[in-house]
C-alpha cells in the first residue's frame, strides 16, 4: 500500500489491485464509526455505450444508471441488505449523480462483516421481470416527490435549456416514459458494462485497521472484463439551447436562474487549478464578504442567491449555476451581469478567501462523512486523490486570476425567470 | 473525554474537553416558555443579530471579521422543544494550534460583541438591518409553502390541536410580522437576555481552566433566572373517533401524516422503550413501515415514523399516489397493529437496539450531537450516555409492546395533490 499524506495533517492508504480496482484507506483512531464507499464511475449523463449483450453502441432509457442503484439491492437469496446491515446497526445507502454511484454503509460494529457484503450484494445483482416491474412504482413516487419542488423544477428546466448535446439535459432520475420503458435486460447490459474493478472504487475512512480492510477486499472476487469501457463521446456546443425563458410554477415568490457554459479548453491550467481560480473570482464577487451582496440585500434585490460549479472528468464544457430568490429579477439580472463586467479583485481579498479554504480544508479532517465526501469528489471529478490541495491554495495569486479572467466568457448563458402561476 | 459543569449563577457552563477534533465549538441556548404570538418576534431577532453590532455596522463586515479569524463561523436556529423554546448561538472554530494564539479568545470577543453589542440607538434596532431582515422573514415565512413535505406536517398538527404548543410553527407566523417594530424587537431582546435560561457550552480540545477563565471574563448576564420548566407537554384528550381531514393543492403526489398520540407513557417509557418502537415501526431502512408500503407494495418512496416524546405525539410519514390511499392507509394501520399484538421477532428488537446504540457510538463522533446529547440532559434531565445505553439494552419485548397500546391513531391528514397539471413553460 502507497502511504500518502494528505495535505501533510491525514494519512490516506492507496493501493490498485491487478484488477483495477482503487483503494483509499483512511483510518482514524479518534472515530467511533466508520464509513465504507463502494463507488463506481456511471451516473445519469452515460445513456449511449457498447452493450455487452450486442457488442454494438446503443441508447438506453433515461434513469437508467438511477433504476440499477435502486436494483442492486435485490438480491437472489431474497436478503435485504438493509435487514443485514441493521443486525449491527449500520446504516447504509446509495446515491445516483450525473457522472457516478456510490454504495456506503457506516457504522460502528461489525466491520469486516459489512464491508464484505457490501462488496457482495453489488458485485452479485439480481434482477428479475418482476422485481424491475416493482420498483417502477417506487421510483416514480421519487420522481413524483422531486417533480412537486420548485426549485427542482427550475434546475430541471435551467439544464433543459443550457445542454444540446449532454445528457445532463435530462433528470438523474430520467423521464416517466422512459422510467416505465426499462427491463431487466438493459439493466444487466448497463451492470455489465460498468460494474467491473477497473471502472470502480472503496474508499473508507474512520475507526477501522487498514490491514484487516485490505484482506477482506483482496479475498473477494471481481468480474474482470478486458474489452475497453466504450461511452459515446459528447462534444457540447458552447451555445445554450435557449437563451431565456420563463417557467410558470407553485411558487410564492419568483426566482431566477442563469447558467453560462464555458469551454474549458481556453485555459492552460489543470481542471482542480480552473475550480479554484473561478471559484475563488465568484465567492468573491457574490460571497458573504463581497460588496455585492451587502448592497443587493440593502437594496431587496434577493433574499437568497447561491451559485455552483457542474463540472465532469473529460467533458469539455464546464457551467456556472447561479439560483436566487427575487422579486425583482429583471433588475437582479441585469445588477448580476454589470457586476460581472466591473468587478476588480484586490489582493487582500484573495488572500483571506485563500485563509477560508485553508482553514476548512483542516475543519473537514473532523468529521468522516466530509472527508468522504471529499475524497470521493476527487476520485469522480479528477479520477484521483488531491494530496495538496491545500499547498494549491497556497500557490493561488493575482497575476494567474487576472489571466483567467481575460479569457473568461459568460456570454453564453441562459437565463430562466420562474414565476407564480396566478400572474399568468 | 472529560466533561465539567459550572453553575455561575446567572447560567450554567458546561465544558467538554476532547482531542477529537481540530476544531472547538461554542454553543449558547437560551430557553424560556414557548409563546405562540412571541415566535416570529424570536425568528425576526435571531436573524437581525447576525446583521451588525454597535462596533461592526454590516453584516458583509462581521464576515471580513469571521474570515480574518480562519473562517470562525457564527449562525442561530430556533426551535420548540414541547413547551420550550429554544435559541442557540453558534460559534465554530479552529484551535488556535492550527491558526494562532488568542485566536479563539478573539473569536469569542466577536460571538459576545454579536449577542450582547446589538447595533441599537434610542432602545431601537438599527433600521437598515431591520427592513432587510423583515423583507428575508416574510419571504422565508411564504415560501415555507413551497415544501409540501413540511407544510403537510404543520397542517397535520395545527388540525390535530389548534390550541396545544405542538402546533406552533417554528418558523413564525407572516401576519404577525407587521406587529413587530425596531423598539418592539428590542424589548424582545432584553427579555431574552434577561429572562431566558442559558446554558453554555465548548467542546474541543481545550484547557479547562483557561476556558473557564475566558468564557466567565467575556460572558457576563446579571439577571435573575426563574425555576426550571418542564418541557413535556400534558396527556392528551383523545377523540372518540379516528378524525381525517384533507386539503388539496396542485401537486403529482399526496403527502401522508399520521398523527398518533402517545397515552400516559411513563417517563421510563418515554425515554426508552418508545425509541425502539419507532425503530421498529418506520425509523429505519429495515423498518416494518419500509419493508411493508415500500418494498412489497410499492406505494411509495418515502415513508417513516418520527415520535416526539415530549409533545406526546408521534408523527407517520409518507409521499404516496392520491390513488393509492386507502391501501397505504390500511398498510400503515396494520403494522401499527402488528406491534400491538406483538407479532414481531426478538430479532427485530435486537436490531432496534443495534440501531441505537451504533448511534450512540458515534455521539462523541460529532461535536454538534455531543453538545445536544449534553444539553438533553439538562434541561429534560435525561440519564447519561452510559446510562441510557445500560438501560436501552434491558427492554424487553413485553415493554415494547406495552407502549404499542398507548399509542393511540388521532388524526390521518392528507394534502392530495390534484390532477397532475405539467408546468407551463413560455
Amino acid at each position: 500500500m502507497k502511504k500518502l499524506r494528505l495535505n501533510d495533517a491525514m494519512t490516506v492508504y492507496h493501493e490498485t489491485l491487478e484488477n483495477g480496482l482503487n483503494i483509499y484507506l483512511a483510518p482514524d483512531a479518534k472515530r467511533h464509526n466508520y464509513l465504507a464507499v463502494y463507488g463506481v464511475h456511471i451516473g445519469a449523463s452515460t445513456l449511449e455505450f457498447t452493450a455487452p449483450s450486442t457488442k454494438k453502441m446503443t441508447r438506453f432509457p433515461s434513469g437508467i444508471a438511477h433504476f440499477l442503484e435502486h436494483k442492486i439491492f435485490a438480491q437472489e437469496n431474497g436478503e435485504d441488505p438493509f435487514a443485514f446491515f441493521a443486525k449491527s446497526g449500520t446504516d447504509a445507502n446509495a446515491a445516483t449523480s450525473y457522472d457516478s454511484t456510490r454504495y456506503y454503509c457506516s457504522g460502528t460494529k461489525n466491520f469486516k462483516e459489512n464491508l464484505s457484503y457490501l462488496i457482495d450484494f453489488v458485485n452479485q445483482p439480481y434482477f428479475t421481470d418482476e422485481n424491475v416491474e416493482k420498483e417502477k412504482g417506487i421510483i416514480l413516487e421519487e420522481y413524483k416527490m422531486y417533480k412537486d419542488i420548485p426549485d427542482f423544477q427550475m434546475e430541471e428546466t435551467l439544464h433543459e435549456n443550457l445542454y444540446i448535446e449532454d445528457n445532463k439535459r435530462l433528470d438523474v432520475l430520467g423521464t416517466e416514459k422512459d422510467i416505465q420503458s426499462i427491463t431487466k435486460e438493459q439493466l444487466y447490459d448497463c451492470y455489465n458494462a460498468f460494474y467491473r474493478p477497473d471502472n470502480m472504487f472503496i474508499i473508507i475512512l474512520g475507526n477501522f485497521s487498514e490491514i484487516e480492510a485490505l484482506d477482506v477486499i483482496k479475498q473477494k472476487e471481481f468480474k474482470t472484463c478486458s474489452v475497453p469501457i466504450k461511452r459515446k463521446e459528447v462534444k457540447e456546443p458552447i451555445k445554450p439551447k435557449k437563451a431565456e425563458d420563463i417557467l410558470r410554477a407553485n411558487v410564492m415568490v419568483p426566482k431566477l436562474a442563469i447558467a453560462c457554459k464555458i469551454d474549458k479548453r481556453k485555459f492552460s491550467l489543470s481542471d482542480l487549478e480552473l475550480n479554484l481560480y473561478l471559484n475563488l473570482f465568484f465567492t468573491l464577487t457574490f460571497g458573504p464578504t463581497s460588496s455585492f451582496r451587502q448592497e443587493a440585500r440593502e437594496k431587496q434585490l434577493f433574499t437568497h442567491m447561491d451559485y455552483e460549479w457542474e463540472d465532469e472528468y473529460s467533458k469539455n464544457t464546464k457551467a456556472l449555476l447561479v439560483y436566487a430568490e427575487t422579486t425583482k429579477p429583471d433588475y437582479l439580472l441585469s445588477a448580476i451581469l454589470e457586476r460581472l463586467q466591473t468587478v476588480e479583485i484586490r489582493v487582500d481579498e484573495i488572500e483571506r478567501q485563500k485563509k477560508v479554504w485553508i482553514a476548512s480544508e483542516y475543519r473537514m479532517m473532523d468529521y468522516v462523512g466530509s472527508m468522504g465526501d471529499c475524497i470521493y469528489d476527487d476520485l469522480v471529478l479528477y479520477h484521483e486523490l488531491i494530496t495538496n490541495r491545500v499547498e494549491k491554495i497556497r500557490s493561488m495569486n493575482k497575476r494567474t486570476l487576472d489571466q483567467i479572467l481575460k479569457n473568461l466568457d459568460l456570454s453564453n448563458k441562459t437565463t430562466l425567470k420562474v414565476l407564480p402561476k396566478e400572474e399568468q | 473525554m472529560q466533561y465539567v459543569k459550572k453553575d455561575l449563577g446567572s447560567y450554567q457552563l458546561h465544558l467538554i474537553q476532547t482531542t477529537a477534533f481540530k476544531s472547538i465549538l461554542v454553543k449558547m441556548h437560551f430557553h424560556n416558555t414557548i409563546q405562540k404570538e412571541k415566535i416570529t418576534a424570536r425568528n425576526f431577532l435571531v436573524n437581525l443579530l447576525l446583521c451588525s453590532t454597535a462596533k461592526t455596522p454590516s453584516k458583509r463586515e462581521i464576515s471580513i471579521r469571521c474570515q480574518d479569524l480562519y473562517a470562525a463561523q457564527i449562525s442561530a436556529t430556533n426551535r420548540r422543544i414541547g413547551s420550550l423554546m429554544d435559541t442557540c448561538f453558534t460559534l465554530s472554530v479552529l484551535q488556535d494550534r492550527y491558526t494562532q494564539t488568542g485566536n479563539f479568545r478573539k473569536s469569542l470577543e466577536l460571538f459576545h460583541e454579536i449577542l450582547l453589542e446589538p447595533n441599537v440607538e434610542n432602545k431601537a434596532f438599527c433600521a437598515k438591518d431591520f427592513e432587510m431582515v423583515r423583507n428575508e422573514l416574510e419571504t422565508r415565512l411564504k415560501t415555507s409553502k413551497e415544501d409540501l413535505s413540511h407544510y403537510s406536517i404543520v397542517r397535520a398538527l395545527e388540525k390535530v390541536d389548534s390550541k396545544s404548543p405542538l402546533s406552533i410553527r417554528g418558523e413564525g407566523y407572516l401576519e404577525d410580522i407587521k406587529n413587530i417594530t425596531q423598539e418592539s424587537l428590542y424589548e424582545a431582546y432584553q427579555t431574552m437576555i434577561q429572562k431566558d435560561k442559558i446554558d453554555i457550552f465548548v467542546i474541543g480540545d481545550i484547557e479547562v481552566e483557561e476556558v473557564m477563565k475566558d468564557i466567565t471574563e467575556i460572558f457576563q448576564f446579571k439577571t435573575y433566572k426563574g425555576k426550571k420548566e418542564t418541557a413535556i407537554l400534558p396527556d392528551p384528550v383523545l377523540p372518540k373517533r379516528v378524525r381525517s381531514a384533507v386539503e388539496t393543492v396542485e401537486a403529482a403526489q399526496t403527502k401522508l401524516v399520521m398523527v398518533c398520540r402517545l397515552c400516559n407513557l411513563t417517563e421510563y417509557e418515554r425515554n426508552y422503550p418508545l425509541t425502539l418502537y419507532n425503530i421498529i415501526l418506520g425509523g429505519s431502512a429495515d423498518s416494518l413501515l419500509f419493508t411493508e408500503v415500500r418494498e412489497k407494495n410499492s406505494l411509495c418512496y418515502s415513508i417513516r415514523s418520527v415520535p416526539n416524546k415530549l409533545d406526546n405525539c408521534l408523527l407517520i410519514m409518507a409521499g404516496i399516489p392520491k390513488d393509492g390511499k386507502k391501501q397505504a392507509i390500511k398498510a400503515i394501520q396494520n403494522q401499527l397493529k402488528t406491534l400491538v399484538h406483538g407479532d414481531f421477532m426478538e430479532e427485530a428488537l435486537c436490531k432496534a437496539k443495534e440501531f441505537y446504540l451504533a448511534s450512540f457510538d458515534a455521539i462523541e463522533d460529532s461535536m454538534g450531537r455531543l453538545a445536544e446529547s449534553y444539553y438533553m440532559m439538562e434541561l429534560l434531565g435525561v440519564d447519561d450516555i452510559e446510562t441510557k445505553k445500560q438501560k436501552m439494552r434491558e427492554v424487553t419485548k413485553e415493554q415494547v409492546v406495552a407502549v404499542a397500546k398507548k399509542v393511540k391513531l388521532d388524526l390521518i391528514y392528507t394534502l392530495e395533490g390534484g390532477s397532475h397539471e405539467e408546468t407551463t413553460i413560455e
